[in-house]
């Protein structure tokens, strides 16, 4: 057996999993089905009317990535840098806000836009700043198990309850009360402004079922800002090729093309790895990066029927699809402003999101879809990730679909960026179905795994809430793991050090401090 | 000038069963209400000379048994006939009944889907474990998480360790419940439309929310916890219609030594130093007591009755944000006869129950849909009760009463809550449109109807926006944060004054659980 540990994918999580497991001198192995690093974070190479165009990855938030990961993988040092990123929302083809942490740069476009927020505005930050400590503990460390309720678990929440409370009565009320909110009541309380709202309530529906009036989309809204930080510059395709050359500078190996068909077990011991080239590959140990249910349901050769039946009720049902626009030399000057890479969020208003929202339970595609763009002058390209896009449609996908999806994209850009259609030179469009396949993610679900809060508390199922499984050689890393949904690292972090403190055969003494 | 020892505004059942609970401990007691009928929104009247409507409420099942025992409410003439069928027609089908006996239902699931009637007992079963859970919940005051004082941390403790002797499963299940939507809830268990519709409907009553919603699951248990003679989740209904209820709890409450008096509205609460101490009728009469506690919504109580400038910044801003957005509205019929449905069924007795036209998800999501941005639903979900199938007191012989409870119907439609009245026509237009697609032949049956929408149980009823429950059941809105954070324990930040009705925990529906524990609590307090 060549290796210690073999990684299923090389996503930013299995990427992390495999630096912070080699670094204590593990030999690591990272298999992929596709021939692109990074996973919904990677750049990845494409064939549009012969040409060759690269894409920069599907996924473009990095405001999440923990800052303990980046410390202990040393990214800094291999020229990854982060800065703080602001996001444009335009109020018409002229005007733009930009959302984000108070700064000056955002604070002057209030005061043209929309003075009467200003307040507000800064209000609703320290409001966030209050929690950001407890949230920030909440979310990078291991969630305690509530299945169980021991006396630990007990003694964990207690924690969190106590210094929530010595924030004040007041204090602790007033997060008691947001978390179960929609997103819509707790922004209607604060702000008048609509596209404000709308601009701020993004985060807490996207890649989910959930639209700015369900329930419990504010927990998703607090949970987002308070683990927002600096983003990466160059975005996740920059932090997905620092992480590849971190684990080959590790010496990692990485195994593309060549994914796993099955997993094969004995007992409560994973034996070997079935490729899809028909080997198989004796293993010690393997740390799954792909989703939960398809490490389950498609890959396990066998699963419990208690764990079976609970996973297969983990909801993930893919709500995205994605649009790569390859533009013409003529540079998009009506986009915002002179950074060389802009996100933009196109919403309106609150019941604008709504409306956004409500199709896909119809099975039907949005007609002024929620769409959250990254244009990157220099490589003269747009990455579209469009919302409220349903899995399964009712009228079928097919190219046609596809083309209406694009033209109502198109559309709704051009609205803000006059001219926008006569600078798109090809594009490539991706249905849920599409990520799926191309990405091996059950339902194209890119945050791997609805956001609710019954998913939260018990992320995926009780059974695999602290990253290890039935089988003592099976470790999970995925976003399906907490904290879920963003692209953190943290899941990785947590599941390494499970990983390294269990007795496997290591070629030599292991430092399990970090 | 009398004095009393409390004076209740608002003779409703909640004020009535706390009226009769301090009545009961020797106390001298006053109720005042606005109407010249007593019940509040638990009420009969004969609007249609002959025919009693159950006007608001028409269904109950939540009525704490203890309540009924301690207060003598059979011996009032307290009688509630158990609704032991639950009908769902199709426009074009034999429709889906659910039945109390078991096994006639998994006989009618079995044509839409063997798998489900196979998962029915096991989901039944299932609900009635977590609803013993959830009445230890709803039959206490509310934890406060606030508190350092032990007490209140034991309680916490003692949730905690009954959540734990239940077992993994038990907490896996009961996360899920209180955190998923109905119809997601329902996915888990069930396949056919026809069944899942009506189910999960139980969780959006009273709510601003649709059946995709999350936390509406949750709701459905609310509705599944209730128990009449021992049997659970039955629902049922009052003899001589909902306000028969209400009147059995003010008899009982004047057999104890309460005075009531109808057609005694009260304008405002006087405040002298902080602190209540009479109340001013709309008339000018004045009424004096060392307690007075209010069984209308919050916001009706601090912001009409004692007014802002008596409420300090933090209390207002907090009771202003109180969601009470209604959602429902309220057709009543006098019918010539029974409409027929197109069902091919024979016979009345599937229709002794509730009826509900809810054919699937979709709809139902679609009725939601149309409602967020300011519309009454072209197609609403209506639930139906004939109590006139089963109590003879309501209707002529051979004729009919029929309630139908409709949802949605915003109070804040776009063009502004003051032109509902504009638009109650078209409303009861749309219901009756509906209620024909199933059976053609209503409106021959019409003789008369009564029409409300969330205008007019405002207006009417003194229900702020129209809302059923005095206050959505949301879950940032329950429990110690009910009606709003300090301020869950039936206290008010005025000495004296104290709140009794459905905007406190465990909230609405005709529980009496309020009314009760404000006056034990007030009991408590030594006033």
């Amino acid at each position: 057996m060549k290796y210690d540990v073999v990684i299923l994918g090389s996503s930013i999580n299995g990427m992390v999993s495999a630096a912070y497991i080699a670094k204590q001198g593990l030999k690591v192995g990272i298999v992929d089905k596709a021939d692109f690093v990074g996973g919904l974070c990677g750049s990845r190479e494409l064939n549009i009317n012969g040409k060759t165009r690269k894409t920069r990855g599907v996924l473009q938030d990095t405001s999440s990535f923990s800052k303990q990961v980046f410390k202990d993988l040393g990214l800094d040092a291999l020229g990854c840098k982060r800065k703080q990123e602001h996001i444009s929302v335009p109020i018409n083809d002229k005007d733009r806000l930009l959302i984000g942490e108070p700064t000056e740069k955002v604070m002057t476009r209030i005061n043209t836009i929309c003075p009467e927020e200003q307040e507000s505005y800064k209000n609703f930050f320290e409001f966030i700043h209050l929690y950001k400590a407890m949230i920030q503990k909440v979310m990078t460390n291991e969630l305690p198990n509530v299945a169980s309720l021991n006396i630990s678990t007990a003694w964990n929440i207690g924690g969190l309850g106590l210094s929530l409370r010595t924030k004040g009565k007041r204090a602790m009320n007033e997060l008691l009360r947001s978390v179960p909110m929609c997103s819509a009541d707790f922004l209607n309380e604060r702000f008048k402004y609509e596209p404000l709202k709308a601009g701020l309530a993004v985060p807490s529906i996207t890649g989910n079922l959930l639209g700015p009036w369900s329930p419990a989309s504010n927990a998703l809204l607090l949970s987002y800002y308070g683990l927002a930080g600096d983003a990466i510059i160059g975005g996740p395709s920059q932090l997905s090729s620092i992480l590849q050359k971190k684990c080959e500078s590790l010496g990692v190996d990485f195994m593309l093309g060549n994914g796993v068909k099955t997993i094969k077990t004995e007992k409560n011991k994973v034996v070997s790895l079935l490729m899809n080239d028909g080997n198989e590959m004796p293993i010690k140990a393997v740390m799954s990066a792909l989703d939960v249910k398809t490490t389950f349901l498609k890959k396990l050769d066998k699963c419990a029927f208690k764990l079976r039946k609970r996973i297969e009720n983990f909801r993930m049902r893919g709500t995205t699809a994605h649009i790569d626009f390859f533009l013409n030399d003529q540079s998009l000057s009506h986009f915002d402003n002179d950074e060389s890479v802009t996100r933009m969020h196109l919403c309106e208003s609150i019941d604008g999101l709504e409306k956004s929202f409500d199709p896909i339970k119809y099975k039907e595609l949005p007609s002024k879809p929620l769409i959250e763009l990254s244009y990157s002058k220099e490589n003269n390209h747009i990455s579209a990730l469009v919302h409220f896009v349903p899995q399964e449609l009712k009228v079928g996908w097919n190219d046609e679909s596809k083309n209406t999806l694009s033209k109502t994209v198109v559309q709704s850009i051009q609205q803000y960026v006059p001219g926008f259609s006569d600078c798109i030179e090809s594009s490539h469009v991706m249905s849920p179905g599409d990520i799926e396949r191309d990405y091996e993610l059950w339902g194209g679900q890119i945050q791997y795994g609805e956001f609710g809060l019954d998913q939260a508390i018990m992320r995926p199922v009780p059974e695999l809430v602290d990253n290890t499984t039935p089988f003592e050689n099976l470790f999970l890393c995925s976003e399906s793991q907490h904290p879920g949904g963003f692209v953190s690292g943290v899941a990785s972090r947590i599941a390494s050090q499970k990983l390294l403190k269990k007795k496997i055969a290591i070629r030599k003494k292991v430092d399990y401090t970090f | 000038m009398k004095k009393y020892d409390s004076i209740i505004i608002g003779g409703g059942h909640n004020g009535l069963t706390c009226a009769a609970y301090l009545a009961k401990a020797g106390k001298k007691v006053l109720v005042l209400e606005r109407r010249h009928v007593l019940g509040g929104a638990a009420v009969s009247e004969e609007i249609t000379k002959g025919f009693t409507y159950s006007v608001c409420s028409y269904v109950v099942s939540l009525l704490r048994p203890h309540i009924i025992r301690d207060l003598n409410l059979t011996k009032h003439g307290l009688a509630i006939l158990p609704l032991d069928v639950s009908y769902c027609p199709q426009i074009d089908g034999p429709g889906l009944a659910r039945w109390d006996d078991p096994q006639k239902s998994k006989r009618e699931i079995a044509k839409f889907s063997k798998k489900d009637a196979e998962a029915y007992p096991e989901f039944a079963m299932a609900m009635r474990k977590m609803s013993f859970f959830a009445r230890n919940i709803v039959d206490q005051v509310a934890p406060n998480p606030n508190s350092f004082n032990p007490k209140e941390l034991m309680k916490l403790l003692k949730l905690g360790g009954e959540f734990k002797a239940h077992g993994e499963d038990f907490l896996y299940l009961h996360n899920k419940l209180l955190t998923m939507s109905s119809a997601d809830f329902l996915d888990m268990f069930f396949e056919s439309d026809i069944l899942k519709a009506p189910m999960a409907v139980s969780g959006i009553i009273g709510t601003f929310l649709g059946v995709r919603s999350p936390g509406t699951a949750y709701v459905l248990l609310h509705h599944y916890m209730g128990e009449i003679d021992g049997v659970f989740r039955s629902w049922g209904f009052a003899k001589g219609g909902t306000g028969g209820i209400s009147m059995a709890i003010a008899r009982s409450a004047q057999a104890f030594g309460a005075e009531i008096k109808t057609s005694a509205g009260v304008g405002e609460v006087v405040i002298k130093n902080g602190k209540a101490g009479s109340v001013f009728l709309e008339n000018g009469d004045e009424y004096q007591a060392d307690n007075i506690i209010s069984s209308c919504d919050p916001r009706r109580t601090f912001l009409n009755f004692v007014g802002e400038k008596h409420l300090d910044t933090d209390f207002v801003k907090d009771i202003k944000r109180f969601k009470l957005r209604g959602s429902s509205g309220k057709v009543n019929i006098a019918l010539d006869r029974l409409p027929k449905f197109n069902d091919g069924r024979s016979g009345t007795r599937h229709l002794r129950g509730d009826v509900a036209i809810a054919p699937s998800i979709e709809y139902l999501e679609k009725a939601y849909d149309e409602a967020k941005y300011g519309d009454f639903s072209r197609r609403p979900y209506i639930n139906m009760v004939i109590p006139s199938l089963t109590d003879p007191t309501v209707a002529p012989k051979g004729k009919h009463v029929m309630s139908c409870f409709v949802q949605y119907a915003p109070y804040n439609i776009k063009e502004g809550p003051e032109n509902w009245p504009s638009k109650k026509e078209a409303f009861g237009e749309t219901v009756i449109d509906t209620i024909e697609e199933y059976a053609p032949d209503i409106r021959d049956c019409i003789i008369d109807k009564q029409v409300l929408t969330p205008w007019e149980i405002e207006k009417d009823f003194g229900m702020s926006e129209g809302n059923i429950f005095h206050g959505e059941l949301s879950l940032e809105q329950l429990l110690f944060l009910r009606p709003t954070a300090g301020w869950a324990h039936y206290k008010t930040p005025i000495d004296n004054l104290w709140m009794c009705g459905s905007g406190t925990h465990p909230g609405g529906g005709i529980m009496g659980s309020p009314g009760e524990l404000a006056a034990k609590t007030i009991l408590k307090s030594g006033r």
